[in-house]
């Protein structure tokens, strides 16, 4: 199977502050990953660098087969849009409703065009979206079980709500590959299992790609095939979840 | 255990503390003293004032104030209102438009971008700047006397006030939704659109509340330099010692910026009651 991440020796620094020191690793297609380490480890950093969001400062990045360190914009942006991102929080526009935040996912993918670049536009609400936008973003809100929230605003959903209109936006996209920064660090401990289960059980299903960060050592286990431990900036362990042993985990990472 | 020590009452600079309360005095009493602000005037000239009010009242007299003059005073505050509501809303669209582009980080991201972001925010600056009579007459000059001269000022007016905050609500949006967007490869224009207007949207309809107020408010004036409204005819009436119909004129005034404020502060209860 051909890899879909790979990161060779990548290095990033904030100033003259070091954040990542030469982490290489590879994720292969419907592989799931989780990353582990305390705060300040470089899990987030090594998450947005992976999205080209922060540069890197040495080494390779590339996704699906592409350099992104490299990409003109719109290479970038079409490169972008086969990756479902989800943030620990304030992922979603918080006065508009769950189905229009949803709808938002489909953005990436026209942006090639110029009639596309029309048709972008009117995927700004609800309001504005084609019926197969809308049917489509219903579908997805149904995959989270939330179909019946679709009218509602975002901030006026719950953390865990919020997490999973935020995972429909993702499946939107229709991606090969979602990542996640801490998906559930912002959820009580049952909106989180339930946010986890439903990520890993979808990406199984549709055969996506998974990478996830988390503090929570057993869903860094439960919930991946894969699992990388990072310190100070490097990779301190990968393995596979099943041959690492959570006591050791927790007594080093938790 | 030892305690830390109660804090100093006046901080730790108690004498540039003090220098800066003495600095403030002086220029005050400077200001005053320049300003030629005098008590003493002001109660000697009540006999003025007082002449003034004696004329002015009654106001509304059957052998002084005709239903004609009436009702060219209503049509003149109809045009106020009218100038105001136009002008008002032309500024808004172009000053949002500016105010994209004079907002921090929000189009464009380059070296580049700073040098147009900058020369925005320097042309809002100078709408806003040159105060609203001094462009009436400027438009009066350029399309002659009359309500479209009065438009036009309050349009330019409206730019000023409007690029500069609705730039502001923008920039004070917080981004992280409209990074999730560009993240799964939206282009900017689309996350500028879909995340941080609709996110600044209630803080857009306050201030566009606020220009519409303060466009009733200058409206009334700029008939003063011949720029169309009501004011044109406040002027005429005060330069004819009119008092007693200046009167009315100003009652109407008052109540029309008296309705416009209300309005105006109860749509924006209503759009803060959604939030």
């Amino acid at each position: 199977m051909a890899a879909i991440v790979t990161a060779e020796d990548i290095a990033m620094s904030y100033g003259n502050t070091p954040i990542l020191k030469g982490v290489s690793f590879a994720l292969e297609a419907r592989e799931s990953l989780s990353l582990i380490g305390s705060n300040g480890a470089g899990k987030s950093t090594l998450i947005r660098c992976l999205l080209r969001l922060e540069p890197i400062t040495a080494g390779r990045i590339s996704l699906f087969g592409r350099e992104i360190q490299n990409l003109k914009s719109s290479e970038l942006r079409s490169t972008r849009c086969r990756v479902g991102v989800v943030f620990q929080r304030h992922n979603l526009v918080p006065r508009l409703s769950a189905l229009s935040n949803v709808i938002h996912g489909a953005l990436g993918r026209n942006t090639q065009s110029f009639g596309s670049m029309i048709s972008g536009i009117t995927l700004w609400s609800h309001i504005t979206a084609g019926s197969v936008h809308r049917e489509r973003a219903m579908d997805c809100l149904d995959r989270v079980n939330l179909a019946d929230l679709a009218h509602r605003r975002a901030d006026s959903l719950s953390g865990g709500q919020s997490q999973r209109v935020a995972i429909a936006r993702a499946l939107m996209q229709d991606p090969d590959l979602i990542i996640a920064d801490e998906p559930a660090a912002s959820l009580d401990p049952i909106a989180g299992e339930e946010v986890m289960g439903l990520f890993s059980e979808l990406c199984r299903e549709a055969g996506v790609s998974l990478i996830f960060s988390t503090h929570n050592i057993s869903h860094a286990v439960d919930f991946a095939d894969r699992m990388m431990a990072m310190k100070s900036g490097r990779i301190s362990l990968d393995g596979r979840t099943g041959s690492v042993d959570l006591q050791t985990l927790k007594a080093e990472y938790a | 255990m030892h305690r830390a020590a109660v804090p100093p009452r006046f901080g730790n600079k108690p004498i540039a503390g003090f220098l800066a309360i003495i600095l403030f005095i002086l220029v005050s009493a400077w200001c005053f003293d320049g300003s030629g602000f005098s008590i003493v005037q002001l109660l000697g000239s009540s006999e003025y004032l007082l002449r003034f009010l004696h004329e002015a009242f009654p106001p509304i007299d059957e052998h002084r104030l005709t239903f004609e003059q009436f009702d060219r005073y209503c049509l003149a505050l109809i045009e106020t209102f009218q100038m105001a509501f136009a002008g008002t809303l032309v500024g808004l669209l172009i000053g949002f438009i500016l105010a994209l582009f004079a907002s921090r980080g929000l189009m464009f991201e380059s070296r580049r971008s700073n040098l147009l972001q900058w020369s925005v925010k320097m042309l809002i600056s100078l709408f806003r700047t040159v105060p609203d009579l001094v462009w009436a007459i400027i438009f009066v000059m350029v399309v002659g006397l009359g309500a479209f001269a009065g438009t036009l000022t309050i349009m330019v007016d409206t730019i000023g006030f409007c690029g500069r905050f609705f730039a502001e609500e923008m920039e004070d949006v917080d981004r992280s939704s409209a990074e999730a967007l560009s993240a799964s490869g939206a282009r900017r224009f689309d996350t500028v659109f879909a995340a941080v207007v609709p996110a600044a949207t209630p803080g857009l309809i306050t201030t566009s509340l606020f220009a519409f107020e303060k466009a009733i408010r200058s409206s009334v004036v700029l008939g003063l330099v011949g720029a169309g409204g009501i004011g044109l005819e406040l002027q005429s009436l005060m330069n004819w010692m009119a008092y007693d119909r200046a009167m009315v004129i100003i009652g109407m005034i008052f109540a029309l910026v008296l309705v416009v404020e209300q309005l105006s502060s109860y749509f924006r209860k209503l759009v803060m009651k959604n939030e």
